[in-house]
């Protein structure tokens, strides 16, 4: 057969073929949607991951603070 | 005779008692400082919450993950009942004649091309299954 030749389907396996492709596109519809899902809590992870850091970050000097006026008290 | 070795008795000795010194170190902001404490104290219960929270989420990915990981495979399937119930059809190419002016192609010696060596078959990874089918979907499309 040359290229680009059309090529026919068997009528009664037409309807299947018609199935099959509606649940190919649902299945496609539904991969996008759990695919922005994901997206989502990524975002939000990252979200909370930095919020984590900023917590740390705060800990660390109120500590540093605690330090210093325990250990060098003439500072203060 | 042998002398006897008088025992001795061991009387410990009593040390007098020296009152414990004391130092203390004088803290000028103790409210700043309790302060400080109590907020940490605070953000640590915080990062606590947080952790909860970043470990459900994590929980809801990897569902999210195995619902996709799913949802691609029945794709997949969809895909490869789609072809059998297409017919199988052998594609050709025409074939290229290329000419050059005053030369003859007929009766020349054309280099055939080397055969492949055989690679002795060695057990596939799930990648590299997917590899092999992705390379044989190319090959076929660059045919089309």
């Amino acid at each position: 057969m040359q290229k680009g030749m059309p090529v026919y389907v068997k009528v009664d396996e037409y309807k299947d073929v018609l199935d099959l492709m509606n649940m190919i596109k649902t299945k496609v519809n539904d991969a996008k949607s759990i695919l922005n899902h994901l997206n989502e809590l990524k975002n939000e992870e990252d979200a909370e991951l930095e919020a984590w850091k900023l917590n740390i970050e705060d800990i660390d000097k109120k500590i540093d603070f605690i330090d210093t006026a325990l250990f060098e008290p003439e500072q203060y | 005779m042998v002398a006897k070795k008088k025992k001795r008795k061991v009387v410990a000795k009593v040390l007098p008692t020296e009152p414990t010194k004391s130092f203390y170190i004088g803290v000028q902001n103790p409210d700043n400082m309790r302060r400080n404490i109590l907020e940490s104290s605070k953000d640590i219960i915080g990062i606590l919450k947080q952790y909860q929270r970043i470990k459900q989420i994590r929980e809801d990915k990897r569902e999210a993950i195995d619902e996709l990981n799913s949802a691609v495979k029945s794709i997949k399937s969809g895909l490869g009942k789609f072809k059998r119930i297409l017919p199988i059809v052998q594609l050709r190419e025409r074939p290229i004649e290329v000419r050059f002016e005053g030369v003859e192609t007929e009766g020349m010696i054309t280099e055939e091309p080397p055969k492949e060596r055989s690679v002795p078959k060695k057990v596939l990874s799930e990648i590299e299954k997917l590899e092999a089918e992705l390379r044989n979907v190319e090959g076929k499309l660059a045919n089309i």
